[in-house]
């Protein structure tokens, strides 16, 4: 998005008003850190803020803190491995990490499933829900806990680790891969990722030593920006040496096109290398 | 740096206590603010649970550059709100029940404890004195969410008009409020 554009759009920015595309578009521009815009933007944001102090105030219930709280330690984030590479020593940590991780997870989605099942029924008694809808979320739901089986199938010995590192400007951002040790097979898992703007997706990418990167999936990301990719088989998995994430259109493209979110190297790869 | 700058830090650093400080300083507004533009208890409380707990994920992606604390908590509760009511769910629901007259005058169930504040009463002053066609798109624009092209197709006026009208009256709310970033 051009300058002008962006500029016309950064009041409704401010107040929210503008469609996912549109907000992504602005957002992009914003990382040029472009100083017109900017001071535009604090402006129309510090407006915003007046604009709404005309709006009558009323104390909300005091359970709900109680309930953020409840939701903060229900879902708290794995933490990043220590150190970016892991190598041929650590295979029992790994293994052990592995079917951790994956139980965490697993426990951890299926807290989240209890919980989004509990305030979709207080909805449905309190409004018109779309029953249709609720029953497809309660499968999805169950086919993500199938997946987190699968990746405990995982934790054999051999196992293979790459740990995904946030490229500027998402360094918050990060993942892992674990492959079968022959690769044939693995997972991805992100963690802190900017939900994607709408006609748009991440993909995976196995790269190449001197060969163009293959595609090895799309996915999107979770309201808390989790998302999992269970890679069944892996092409051309044997000269695969590292892995990245870029932003793509829906689909996916042949070729990365997109900001690259996180990238990795398979650290055996690397010693082999 | 503000109290709220320094809560967001330690927020960054996973201090539930910062966290605490914040929500107790803010809950009420982002309550008040969520609650004038689903108009519905329930729906606001979800909101408010959401801000927070972003806050509490993503305190890291505060950028001071775009504006304080309380204009990023604004901007986030007001996004969330106005994500909901375009969601096909709360669309079908309206549809099932209308929903009364928007913000900033919504209404309040007995019993509930609301204070108009003085900064209320001086930003409701402003407004008034803004020209009528300014006045008008901000208030379609903020207290209704509606985007451009909403706006332009409940006024019957061309895009291009809709857009130089808010910014003009952005322009001059500012003026008239003094506000200085």
């Amino acid at each position: 998005m051009d300058h002008k554009i962006a500029f016309e759009l950064l009041e409704s920015y401010a107040f929210g008003t503008l469609d996912e595309a549109e907000r992504a578009a602005v957002e992009a521009h914003l990382l040029t850190r472009c100083a017109e815009c900017h001071a535009r933007l604090r402006d129309a944001s510090e407006l915003s803020v007046r604009l709404a102090q005309a709006v009558p105030q009323v104390e909300p219930h005091a359970r709900m803190k109680e309930k953020l709280f409840e939701r903060i330690h229900a879902t708290q984030h794995p933490t990043k491995p220590e150190g970016a590479t892991i190598g041929r020593p650590r295979f029992a940590w790994i293994v052990a990490g592995v079917s951790t991780a994956a139980a965490g997870m697993l426990l951890w989605q299926t807290s989240t499933l209890r919980r989004e099942v509990s305030d979709t029924h207080r909805l449905l008694a309190a409004t018109v829900v779309d029953m249709g809808k609720l029953r497809s979320e309660i499968s999805s739901y169950r086919s993500e806990v199938e997946k987190y089986k699968d990746a405990m199938m995982l934790g054999e010995p051999g196992v293979r680790f790459v740990s995904l590192d946030g490229m500027e400007p998402n360094r918050n951002s990060f993942g892992s891969v674990v492959t079968k040790p022959d690769k044939s097979a693995g997972m991805l898992y992100v963690y802190r990722f900017p939900m994607a703007p709408e006609g748009r997706e991440y993909q995976l990418w196995g790269l190449r030593d001197g060969l163009p990167p293959v595609s090895l999936g799309t996915f999107t990301v979770d309201a808390n920006g989790t998302a999992m990719l269970n890679m069944k088989s892996i092409p051309e998995s044997t000269h695969i040496v590292g892995f990245s994430v870029t932003i793509e259109p829906q689909g996916g493209m042949p070729q990365p096109t997109g900001m690259m979110y996180v990238k990795g190297m398979d650290p055996m790869e690397t010693e082999q290398g | 740096m503000s109290r709220d700058a320094a809560l967001l830090r330690r927020i960054r650093e996973r201090d539930e206590e910062a966290l605490s400080e914040l929500y107790d300083q803010h809950a009420t507004f982002v309550y008040s603010l969520a609650r004038s533009i689903v108009r519905d208890d329930g729906d606001a409380e979800d909101i408010v649970q959401e801000v927070f707990f972003r806050l509490w994920e993503r305190a890291d992606a505060f950028d001071p550059a775009r504006g304080s604390p309380g204009a990023w908590i604004t901007t986030l509760t007001r996004r969330l709100a106005i994500d909901r009511t375009r969601s096909r769910s709360y669309r079908a629901r309206v549809r099932e029940a209308p929903l009364e007259a928007a913000a900033p005058s919504a209404s309040v169930t007995a019993g509930e404890s609301v204070s108009i504040s003085a900064e209320a009463n001086e930003v409701l002053a402003a407004l008034e004195q803004l020209e009528p066609a300014y006045r008008e798109v901000i208030r379609l624009s903020y207290y209704e969410g509606l985007s451009h092209s909403g706006i332009a197709s409940k006024l019957g006026t061309p895009l291009g008009t809709v857009k130089s009208r808010l910014r003009e009256g952005v322009t001059q709310l500012r003026r008239i409020l003094a506000i200085k970033t």
